[in-house]
């Protein structure tokens, strides 16, 4: 999606992808086994790289749920 | 500085989005070493009286990280995380400061709100970042946006 000033929006694929990219990165899990653990607690969420990811959940959950996890 | 291009996540309105960078952002400053720069927002579109939008930010991350993507210097606000319940922007000492302060390393310094482009003229100042030419006033322009905007200082 492209709106008048020519930002657009990650593609669900790219989103995924930099999700992923930013999991492995800072906290050495993909993407997918991040979410696994943020929905069993499994993350301190005061860690900064481990804040870092989530800050970044939007990319792969649209729904208001994520406010109650982050 | 960067070919990266700033993205959000979408425009859904009501819903928490992100505004981050499309990759990792990799710099040498002038002491040689390789540094990583983050950038996230957090913020919510929501709709005001008629065809008037508002845009919120929920959140900021403004990272100096090391090669390895130690947090040098964080800048953060996220008055709605979980842990520790920081309601206040502050600054972080990262690991990758090496201060060797235990103290330091775990401190929420009070800061103001900070905005991205303070962030990034300290980065490019302080660090001596060989940037492109008219930067000074690519972030003087976006700058000076921000003040008419924000709803809190």
């Amino acid at each position: 999606m492209t709106r008048a000033n020519g930002l657009r929006a990650f593609k669900k694929r790219e989103a995924v992808r930099l999700f992923d990219t930013t999991a492995r990165r800072y906290v050495g899990v993909s993407g997918t086994e991040f979410l696994k653990k943020l929905d069993e607690n499994k993350w301190d969420l005061s860690e900064p790289r481990v804040f870092r990811v989530t800050m970044l959940l939007p990319l792969v959950r649209k729904t208001s749920a994520q406010k109650k996890t982050v | 500085m960067s070919d990266c291009i700033l993205r959000p996540s979408g425009y859904e309105a009501d819903v928490p989005q992100s505004l981050t960078l499309s990759k990792p952002v990799a710099f040498v400053a002038s002491d040689s070493c390789l540094y990583g720069l983050s950038f996230i927002q957090s913020f919510k579109i929501a709709r005001r009286t008629g065809n008037r939008w508002r845009i919120t930010t929920l959140a900021y991350y403004y990272a100096l990280e090391t090669e390895d993507g130690d947090e040098i210097i964080a800048y953060h606000w996220h008055p709605n995380a979980g842990g520790e319940q920081v309601a206040f922007p502050h600054l972080h000492v990262g690991n990758g400061a090496r201060c060797g302060c235990a103290e330091l390393l775990h401190a929420h310094l009070p800061t103001g709100r900070i905005a991205f482009e303070d962030f990034i003229r300290c980065i490019i100042t302080e660090f001596h970042v060989d940037a492109r030419p008219g930067w000074e006033r690519v972030l003087e322009r976006s700058r000076s946006v921000f003040p008419r905007y924000r709803a809190w200082p």
